[in-house]
Parts: C-alpha cells; structure tokens; sequence
C-alpha cells in the first residue's frame, strides 16, 4: 500500500494553504532534497501517512528495500496560543465546514496575524524533522518525500493543519450555551410562522422544529454495540468477543455521582524541605 | 516511624507515578528513594498494593515547587499497578470515614487538605483527588462505557482503555484503563480461547501484550472501537455519509435573509438540523463540517453565502436564494440530496392573456385589408400564476433575473420557462408590430417606435391603450400593465404558432373582449357573430343554435374565411349550409346593420340577391340525396344540380351550366376524376360535407379538393379530429389554407407537444388561432338542444355457441402455428385476415363458411348474437317500433335479409332493405324514403356500416344495433347518429353486440379507452393490434374457455 500523489507534474499543492506549507517546508528541505522528495512522492515510496498533533509520520520505502519512518514536526499550540486561537476561529462558525470543503480563507490567517499565530508554519524554523534512517542530520530524502504527501494532503484536508497544532474539530465549535440561545431564536421563526414541506417529502414533524430544549444525546447502553464494526478491523473472533465483554455487565459500582469533580494538580500545602 | 506524604502525579512522559515525602526531622523532609521501609510499615491493603514493585525508585518526575520545578524520585503506575495503589488508599480512607467517605472526601478536596490513611501515613490531596476517580472509573467499567484507543507507547504499539468523555483527566483514563484490564482478562478466562487473533487485540486489552499493528492499522483500529462504541448509543448511528442529506430554504422571517439550513434525514424519515445534532453530540463536529461542506461543493451559490452563528448553516439574499433554486437545486438532488422548500411553493407559471383583440375601424388605412390580412390591435396581460402583473412588477420581475420575486407581499417562485417565454413572445409581438408600423405608417411619416420602458414590450395603462403611439407614460401605472400592439390576423396567428411562442401559456379563458368588427369579434370572449334573422326565403325556422350557426358562417363568408363547422351529427349542418345560401340570395341590407358590405365593399362583392355565384357540395355518395331532399324541401328556390352518374355533363356545356345554378353537388370520387371540368368552373363557394374524406394528405381526393379554387370555402364534419390532430390540420388547409403553416412544422410545434407530452401551452396556442374558425357543438349540450331524446348505449354480450367456439379455437391455433417465424408483412397480413375471419365466426358460423348452410340447425340458433338479435327485433316490432342494423360484412347482410324475411313477416316486416355500396343511387332514395315513411309501424333496415354510416337520416328507427364492431367509435357514433339526431322524438337504444371472451370483448376495452381519447379530439392509429407481440396477441385471441 503506498500513497498515490494527485499531481503528476509540476509544483505540488494549488490551494494558497499547501503552497505555505509546502514554502516553508521546501525553505527545510533544500533545492536538492526538493527535487528528489517530489520524485520519490511521485513514485509512491510514501507507504502511508499519519498526522496527529504536533506530528507528521509516514514509512517510506527507500530504494535499498528498507522502511524507514519519516517524521515532520509542527509544534503543536502553547496553552495561550490555543486561547487565542480558538477565540478567533470561534467568531467565525464557518470554519470547519470550510476546512471539510478543502479551503482555509487566508483572511482566518490575517485575523491570526496581529496575535502573531499562524495555523500555517510561520517559518522553515517552525519545522522539525527527523526519520529512522541513517543520514543524519537529514532532511534526509525520506522526510523530503513525506513532506510532500503531506503537502498534498493537506491541500484537500486543510483540517490536518488544525491537528497538527493539537486541535480538533470540536475545539473550533464555540460550547453550545451561547450558540443555542442565539441560533433557537433565530431559527423559531421561519420555521413558525411558515411550515416547510418537501417536494414529494414531508418535513413536518422534526425535531429542530421547536425552539425547545435540545435533545439530549441518548443513553449509552454497551448490550446494543454491533461487533460487525470491529471485525474487519481486528478479526471477527476478537469482534465476538469483545462485544460479549460489553455485552456483560460488570458488578454494579458504588454511585459516584455525589463525589466532587478533583481537581487535577492541587497545590502542595506543604513545603518541601 | 517517620511521617509520610503519599502523592500521586501525572507525569507527561510517564503517566500516573507516586512519589512519597519522608519527615526527615522537624521542617525537613526528602523525597523517598527506596520503598523497602514504605512497604514494610504500611498498612496491610497498601503494602500488598506496592508487593511487586522496584525498592529502588528509578524513574524522576517533575513536580512543581516554590523555587521551580523539581525532579523527586517516583513509581510510575499503570494498569492494574495503578488501580491497586489508588484503591487500597481508598479502602483505607472508607475504613477511617465509614458512611461519611462523601462528604469527608469533598470536604477535604474542597480545603486542599491531605488526610491521614493510618499511622504516619498521609495522603495528599492528588491521592484523595484520585481515590474519587477510582470510584468513578469503576462505574465507568462496571456500565461497560470504556472507550478503547491503540497508540505507541514508548515505541510500542499497546491499546489503552478509555473513559467514554476524550477530556477526562488522564488520570481517570489510566484508572479506567487498570480497571477495565483487568475485569476483560477475567472475561477471556471465561470464553474459549480464539482461533485466531492476528493483531493480538486481546491479551493487548487484557495485559500487556503487544498490538501487533503498524501506525495506520493503530488508527483504523481506534476508528473501529469508536464505532463499535458509538453503535451503542441509538441516536449516534447518525453520520453524514450514511444519513440522507437534506438542505431547507426557510422564508425571510424578517427582512431579505433567506435561511438555509443543512439537515440530515433519519433513517424513519426524520429531519434534523445538523447544527443541533451537533450539539447533541449525536454528530461529531468533522461529520456536520462534512455534510455542510458536501453542500457548499454542489451548491456554488452557498460557498459566497454568509453563515450564520452555527458555521453549517447560511442566510442567503433573494438573489443567492434564487440563484440556488434555478442552478444548485437541480445539482442537489441529482446528487441525491433532498431540498426542502416552504409548502406552496410550486412553480407558478407565467402566463399570457390576451386582453383584447380589436380590428380597426373603416377610417384607417386603406391597405389594411379584410378577414386575415386586417390589421388589429392585441393587448397582452402577463399573469404569474393568477397575479396580473402591474408595470412595476414586470420590471421587478426583469430586473430581478431571480426565480424569486415578492409579489404583494408574497414571495413567488416563478417558473423559469414560461416566464422566459412569455418574455421572448413579447419581445418578438413587439419588434414585429413595431416594424408593420414602421412600414405602414400614416401620411408617409413614419412613426417612430414608442420609446421601451423595457426589452418585453411598451406596458402601457389599459386607458390609453387607445393612443399607442403616446411617447412615454410611466408616470401612469394602474395595475394590471398590458402590452399592446398592432398587426395583420395572419401575422399575428403565425407568430402563435411559431417557434417564438413555444412554451407561451396563453390563459385564453381570460381574455374579456375581442373586438367588435372583423375577425376579432370572433375572438373567445367577444360578442360573436353579428346577429341577423334568418333568411326569409328559407322553408324552415331555424333553432337558436342553427341562427348562430349560420350568423357565423356569414361572418367568415363576408371576411372571405373559410371555416369548419363540426355540429354533431343531427344538429343541422345541412340546414345551415342552405341557410347561408338563402340569405346571400336576398341579402341582409334590409336589417340596416350589416357593416361588412359597408366598410369592406370593394374585397368582398356586395350581397346583392341574384347576382351569386353557384357552390359546389362534396360529399359521400351515400348522401347526395339527402341534400337534394333537403334543399328541395326547405330552399325551393335554389336550382340544384346533382353532378352525378354515368349520363352526368363532362363538357363545355357543364361550365357554362354552372353559372345559372345555385347548388351543385356531386361525390368525392367525381371530384377527382371530373376535376379538370369541375375547376373551369368559376365557384362562389365549395363546401366539402363530410370534409374528413380529405383528411389524409396525398389523396388524390385531397389534392383535388385543394386544387379547386373559390372564394369561400367550408367544411363539413361531425368530428374534426377523428384521429389527429393532423386530420385538424388537413381540414383546415381545405378551408383556410395556410393558417397553420406546413404539415410538418404544425407537427413538430404543436400536435406532438399536445398529443405526446401533454403541453397545455401548445393546446392553448392551438385553440387561440383556431377558435374563429372552428364551431362545433354537442348534442349532449342541452344549452344547445333541448328536445334530442335520450340515448342509451348497451354493450350486450354474447356467448358462443359450442359450434362457433370450435371454429374460433380452431382459427386461432392455425393462425398461431403460421405466425411462427412469419416475416412481418406476412404476420401482419395474417394477423389481419384472422382476426376478421374471428370476426365472421363471432357473427354466424354459416357466415364464415360461407357454405350456404342454414341459419338454424333443427330449429336451434347457431349464433348467440343471432339469438339475442332475434329478440331484440321481436320486442321492438311488437312495440310498433323500427330498427336499423349495421354490419360491416355484406355477404353476412345477404345471409340475414331472407331469413329475416321469412321470419318477421307475421309481424308486419316482410322486406328488409339492404343499404350496401352496391346499392344504385336512387334504391337507396328510395329505401330511406320507404322506411321514413310509416313511423308508428314496425320496420328493419339493414346496413352496411361502409355505405350506411354517414349522411342519411333513419330517425324513424329507435332502435340501433352493431352487429359486429368496427375498431373506431368515431365511425360507430357516426353511424349510430343516423337515427339519434334532429327530428327523433323517442329516446334510442343502441344495442352494441360483443361475443363473450373473444377478441371483440377484449377490444370492447380497448374501444372503451378510445372512445374516451376520441372525447378530447385524440385517438392514436389503429395499427397497434398487428404490432402486438405473439404473447400479446395470443392473449387477445384467445378464447376464455369458461365464457362459451
């Protein structure tokens, strides 16, 4: 299995976002490493490529027959940065549908500018890099022809860039509060003072009709979850019996319910030494 | 024993470690390096707890302290490791509070306070912290609630047990991770031992074996626990990929911002906003982005939209909205994604409604001229819907280039097609009556075309639509706008029928008031005809219809039009057709208001009585005598002429003849043989009855009837369409030829649209261009006539007798054995042959043996329809009444007429005539005459559905039999008319006779259909039963068994 690149010929990457990615990256990289990690993304020596925060990987095939495993760093946000960011992308709801639709609106990363965060990498510097091969300290041509895998992925993926920086898409949605208030008001009226109705489909009787509370998410109940799911991932004998695990309940536990949230790091009353 | 402090921190690299703090002496303490001394002093639950850890404490971890971070000597705890630690503090701190281990807990997290576990044994409050998630975790894994995730831990691919919540501390993901470790390696002891685990899932879940899977099998596999996961929650099967996707157009509530919302369709048909799905986590935040981005790729429109607070859903303006509904709706749901719009809203469409029609009056110009060729004025209206458009409307509406518009307060989706239309339509009235006024204009001056307030047309108001030529008005926009113009009847009809119209509804039935000269009075909604008295020299009164009738037929006479006059059968056509001879005989000068012979003297001659030219009358020879009866009887006067027989006039003679005659008739067969002597003549009219005889192109009947030349001209008929539409327009080219332009456009633009798709816009063309010169009225129309009597139809089925099913069955397997590999023509043929001979066999078996056996057999029927017709025929004699039978076959007439004879002579019928096409001209007089004569006195009269369909009069019979269908109601009703029309006085029954399971039964349906098509002027060809199938046609041939 190895990653097929999209481009055939040419420069890697047409929306504005890959081309600053792929910009500071090559700035790593080098002319040479470039060249010859273009090559081998082209050739499909990028077995596979993963991307988690702060984290690009991806094994790649070298000419010797060996795997190595590339990695590209992007540090992913300081605690300050993370509020800031999210305070900016929060006043733009629209985002991660745009991300899914494969564009980041470069004004997200004007807005970015004053605070002097970028969901880009600022600079080559901003960049690090490493791999399991033996040409140190690289960028070797394995991290060159990751770079360009990711490059691509990124191109149609925007949403890699906010993984990267240790975000997820849920992070992006401001918390329901303030959004439900405003959005059931705005949305109570339409809907009351003219009914929808589908052409050839009735659209009657939905739930996000009414202005009331929101539906509370359903009751988990572990004797429902369906095996065939993880069968094809790990076997259909471990599927069975995992979900006979679930299936069975465990002695009821004492009810943590009343017990007080902790808090995670408690200052020590104590002084030490 | 020294005071220990026991605490438990989460290490980045490292997890959940303890690390404990030992008094050294007062105010001092270290950080415990050796845990010997620890596991040997501390209480039982604890040491047992800590049983297989290191003495030595290698691992550091950071800890935050007053001078900085510090590294202190810690154990890293996970697992099972880590649940034994935490709850055997726990258990300690139970056995210290009892009940009140709650309350004692919070009391102490809420003072930040440590608490002491036994002994000098204290733990500090990230122990206590922990010993709240121990509880908790055991709740989690104890409901089964865990989560799993597989990662790499220090290079190595393990999976972890997870709280269900993904931002839970990790210290309740490690706690969870211990607990559920260990109750799975409980389970697996329990179940048999796997065939197979190649990734080694399960001793990774249970202890801590290796997951054998490289980083992207680490990603799948968590993906597959999500949703193993997630498929125990009902409402989280909701997913953008396998939900339906469905976008909602919401009205404005307020303003011009157009809500549209992205949802998805449950399963149970269900929709939900995805932001609310959201909300409740039933849909993750990547699968609303996804379904909201799904749109935004189909639906261009949306991608420059603004969102609102959700991020997945949009407010468009009134342009995006209707940008979205004319491009992206139809990109949407070919890509299955539903679009909910309000209710109501359908498509309004645009029509055009003719205002008014007005012919100019005597004062214009000279070179307008007369019926076609006049010139005329049209207003147009153009509704949306049933919205008359007022000036600014229209310009709203083109300005807008939306399919949305707000009329009156109402938005309004306008269908895109008819509006296009309705727009090209005016663009081409007006750039073609602008040019007639360019090129005729008055004085030599030529008037400059009005100023355009817009592409469509001049709207002006309708009370200066007398002054078209005014520069501007906008000032004066009272609703509703119209547009008007000026052109010559032909131009005008022309431009209804060509491509420029196509799709143009016109709301006909709107129009107020055609005008009050000319044709345009002819117009739907004008007054009509104008209206005379009927002719005085005329030997008759004429109905109220038949005035009307005549009046129109004077009116079109005058404008030099010809005309279809398509009266059922009965309703006095030929009385009317005498009556306009009458009066242009003796003129209606004498009523003082005729205005054509005033205005128009020098186009059409003025009626001055005698100086008329002679009409020529076509018909079937069948009713030759008919007429000259008729006009002998009611318009004395008239010299008639019948053109007719071996003896008739070939010659010179003949023309100069002809001028000295009023009327002369003669047949369709002469008309093409005789044309050459015929056309020297110079005709004031040539009227064509029964005019569908020149229905079909090509004839050579056609073509003479066309070649004829005359003045006026007039058809005749009681069903103008009795097949096509095609058939309208081979009449109308005999009587106003070029109306509606060739056969083959008129085709292509409208009689395809109407026949095959249904276009109500061409069928309204049609009728708006025909309407003057097309009458036809019902008899079923009592507004019309009020003392036609009643006419039941009976389909009176029949069995076979076991004889005739013999027969028929035999026909049918022989005909099936032959068509086995038949080429087409021959099947066709056989097919055709066959099913007459079914026919013959259905009717009598000694018909279709023609072996000259007799008609009963020791006394017995031979035939059911035979049987049933005997009775018939009795019941009516005894009631003194008369009957007429119609057959198509003569040789089954020849067989009837003496047995019939025979047997009914005792009941006062002892001769049934026999009307065929062998029958000379004056027997058939002669017949008619003879049966007319006596009413009250029981009779028969048989006749061949050929020669005795069309034209005579038999009202003296009451009763109406078929004996065999013909496959086309139209000629059954023809033929049927011959008794159910004016001067029957009883109520008549027709008595249609059908053999039980037999193809005349099947296609009894089939003519039932028809009949319904015929209704409506349409009815297909008659070639569909050849064209069937073997399997279809066996099925119709077949016998039904169980019938005979």
């Amino acid at each position: 299995m190895s990653i097929k690149l999209v481009s055939r010929r040419g420069a890697i990457g047409k929306g504005w976002h890959a081309v600053a990615l792929r910009d500071a990256a090559e700035r790593l990289l080098g002319v040479g490493r470039s060249g010859s990690g273009r090559a081998d993304a082209r050739a499909g020596r990028v077995q596979w490529l993963d991307v988690e925060a702060g984290i690009a990987r991806g094994d790649v095939l070298d000419a010797d027959g060996e795997l190595y495993q590339a990695r590209l760093d992007l540090p992913v946000y300081s605690p300050s940065d993370r509020e800031v960011f999210l305070q900016v992308v929060r006043a733009r709801p629209e985002l991660p549908a745009r991300l899914a639709a494969g564009e980041y609106p470069q004004e997200i990363e004007g807005a970015l500018a004053p605070h002097e965060i970028s969901l880009l990498p600022r600079d080559a510097s901003e960049l690090s890099h490493d791999c399991s091969c033996l040409d140190w300290p690289g960028p070797c041509r394995h991290v060159a022809a990751l770079v360009y895998v990711l490059v691509e992925a990124v191109d149609e993926h925007p949403v890699h860039l906010v993984t990267l920086r240790g975000l997820t898409l849920e992070d992006l949605i401001a918390p329901r509060e303030s959004a439900a208030a405003s959005s059931s008001a705005e949305r109570a009226d339409p809907q009351d003072d003219d009914g929808t109705d589908a052409e050839g489909a009735d659209a009657d009787d939905d739930a996000g009709s009414s202005p009331g509370p929101a539906p509370m998410p359903a009751p988990f109940d572990p004797g429902r979850t369906d095996p065939s799911l993880l069968a094809a991932a790990i076997g259909a004998e471990p599927a069975r019996i995992i979900a006979e695990f679930y299936g069975s309940r465990g002695p009821a536990a004492p009810e943590p319910s009343e017990s007080p949230e902790s808090p995670d790091h408690p200052t020590p009353p104590d002084v030490l030494e | 024993m020294p005071t220990r402090r026991l605490s438990l921190v989460v290490d980045e690299d490292l997890g959940p470690s303890l690390w404990v703090r030992e008094e050294t002496g007062p105010g001092r303490s270290k950080a415990l390096e050796d845990l010997s001394d620890l596991r040997r002093e501390a209480p039982a639950a604890l040491a047992e707890a800590l049983a297989d850890a290191p003495d030595q404490l290698r691992h550091r971890v950071r800890i935050a302290g007053r001078a900085g971070d510090r590294r202190v000597p810690a154990l890293p705890l996970s697992g099972t490791a880590l649940t034994a630690v935490v709850g055997a503090a726990t258990e300690l701190l139970e056995a210290r509070f009892g009940d009140a281990f709650a309350e004692q807990v919070s009391a102490l997290l809420a003072d930040g306070a440590a608490a002491r576990l036994g002994g000098e044994l204290i733990a500090m409050p990230d122990l206590i912290a922990a010993t709240v998630l121990h509880l908790r975790a055991q709740g989690v894994v104890a409901d089964r609630a865990m989560r799993v995730r597989a990662r790499e831990r220090f290079g190595r691919p393990v999976l972890e047990w997870r709280a269900p919540e993904r931002d839970a501390p990790p210290l309740l993901h490690a706690l969870v991770d211990g607990h559920a470790r260990s109750a799975f390696a409980e389970h697996l002891r329990t179940v048999q031992a796997p065939a197979e685990d190649r990734l080694g899932v399960l001793w990774a879940l249970a202890d801590d074996g290796d997951l054998r899977a490289d980083l992207p099998a680490q990603r799948r596999i968590t993906a597959a626990f999500d949703a193993f996961v997630d498929s125990g929650r009902p409402g989280v099967q909701l997913t953008s990929t396998d939900s339906e996707l469905v976008v909602r157009l919401f009205q404005p509530p307020v303003g011009t911002a157009w809500p549209l919302q992205t949802c998805l369709r449950e399963h149970d048909g269900t929709v939900h906003p995805i932001a609310d799905l959201r909300a409740v986590g039933d849909l993750t935040a990547a699968g609303a982005a996804e379904a909201s981005a799904a749109v935004m790729r189909l639906a261009p429109t949306v991608r420059s939209a603004s969102v609102d607070e959700t991020g997945v859903d949009w407010l468009l303006t009134t342009a995006e909205a209707g940008e979205f509904l004319s491009r992206d709706t139809p990109a949407l749901e070919d890509a299955g994604v539903t679009v909910l719009l309000p209710r109501d809203w359908t498509k309004q469409r645009t029509t055009l409604r003719p205002q008014e029609a007005e012919e100019e009056g005597s004062q214009e110009r000279k070179s307008s001229g007369v019926g076609l060729g006049a010139m005329a004025s049209f207003r147009w209206r153009v509704a949306v819907g049933d919205t008359e458009l007022t000036e600014e409307e229209m310009e709203q509406i083109r300005e807008a280039q939306s399919e949305l518009v707000q009329l009156r307060g109402q938005w309004v989706r306008l269908d895109a097609t008819t509006l296009r239309a309705a727009e090209r339509f005016l663009d081409a009235f007006t750039s073609r009556t602008r040019d007639r006024r360019l090129r005729t204009g008055d004085d030599g001056i030529v008037q400059d075309a009005p100023p355009l307030t817009s592409p469509g047309g001049r709207p002006s108001a309708p009370s200066t639509a007398s002054t078209p030529s005014a520069p501007s008005m906008p000032d004066l926009p009272p609703p509703p706008a119209e547009i008007a113009g000026q052109a010559p009847w032909l131009e005008m009809f022309s431009l209804i029928l060509s491509p420029d119209a196509a799709d143009v509804d016109f709301g006909l039935a709107a129009m107020v008031s055609g005008g009050r000269h000319g044709l345009a009075r002819l117009m739907p909604g004008a007054e009509g005809a104008f209206p005379h008295p009927q002719p005085r020299s005329l030997q008759a009164t004429l109905r109220p219809y038949q005035v009307d009738g005549l009046n129109w037929l004077w009116a079109l006479d005058r404008m030099g039009l010809g005309g279809i006059l398509a009266d059922d059968m009965g309703l006095g056509k030929t009385m009317q057709v005498l009556a306009l001879l009458c009066r242009e005989r003796e003129g209606t000068d004498a009523f003082g208001h005729e205005r054509y012979s005033v205005e128009v003297p020098d186009v059409v001659p003025a009626a001055t009585p005698g100086s008329v030219g002679p009409t020529l009358l076509v018909c079937p020879m069948s009713v030759v005598g008919a007429w000259q009866r008729e006009a002998a009887t009611f318009a004395p006067h008239l010299a008639v002429h019948v053109h007719h027989g071996g003896s008739r006039l070939r010659d010179e003679s003949f023309v100069a003849g002809a001028g000295d005659l009023d009327l002369v008739i003669t047949t369709y067969s002469l008309l093409a043989r005789d044309l050459p002597v015929l056309s020297a003549v110079p005709w004031h009219r040539i009227v064509l009855d029964e005019a569908q005889h020149v229905k079909t192109p090509g004839t050579q009947v056609t073509r003479a009837a066309r070649t004829l030349h005359a003045p006026h001209r007039l058809a005749l008929t009681g069903t103008p369409v009795e097949n096509k539409l095609a058939d309208l327009h081979s009449l109308m080219e005999v009587a106003n030829p070029g109306l509606l332009g060739s056969a083959n456009s008129f085709r292509d633009r409208i009689a395809t649209p109407i026949e095959e798709e249904g276009d109500s816009g061409a069928l309204s063309r049609l009728k708006l261009v025909t309407s003057p010169f097309i009458l036809r009225r019902v008899k079923t129309d009592r507004s019309i006539i009020k003392d036609l009597p009643e006419k039941s139809e009976l389909t009176r089925v029949v069995n076979l007798t076991p004889e005739q099913a013999g027969l028929y069955q035999a026909l049918v397997d022989e005909l099936m054995a032959k068509i086995d590999g038949a080429d087409e023509k021959t099947r066709r043929t056989l097919v055709v042959s066959t099913i007459t001979r079914l026919k013959q066999v259905c009717n009598h078996p000694a018909h279709y043996l023609g072996d000259g056996s007799a008609i009963l057999r020791d006394g017995q029927h031979r035939s059911g329809k035979l049987e049933l017709i005997d009775d018939v025929l009795e019941a009516a004699f005894a009631e003194g009444e008369k009957v007429i039978l119609f057959t198509q076959f003569t040789t089954f007439g020849h067989l009837l007429v003496p047995y019939w004879e025979e047997r009914f002579a005792e009941m006062g019928v002892s001769s049934v005539p026999f009307l065929h096409g062998g029958v000379s001209k004056h027997d058939r007089d002669q017949m008619v005459a003879e049966f007319q004569e006596h009413r009250d006195r029981p009779g028969l009269m048989l006749l061949s559905l050929r020669a005795g369909g069309t034209g005579l009069t038999l009202t003296a019979a009451n009763h109406v039999v078929h004996l065999d269908r013909w496959w086309n109601p139209a000629v059954e009703n023809q033929a049927t008319d011959r008794a159910f029309r004016i001067g029957q006085r009883r109520d008549v029954t027709v008595h249609k006779l059908v053999s039980a399971g037999t193809v005349e039964e099947k296609i009894d349906t089939v003519l039932a259909d028809k009949q319904s098509l015929a209704d409506l002027t349409i009815s297909p060809g008659e070639d569909w039963l050849s064209d069937l199938d073997d399997d279809r046609l066996l099925d119709l041939l077949t016998l039904d068994e169980d019938e005979t």
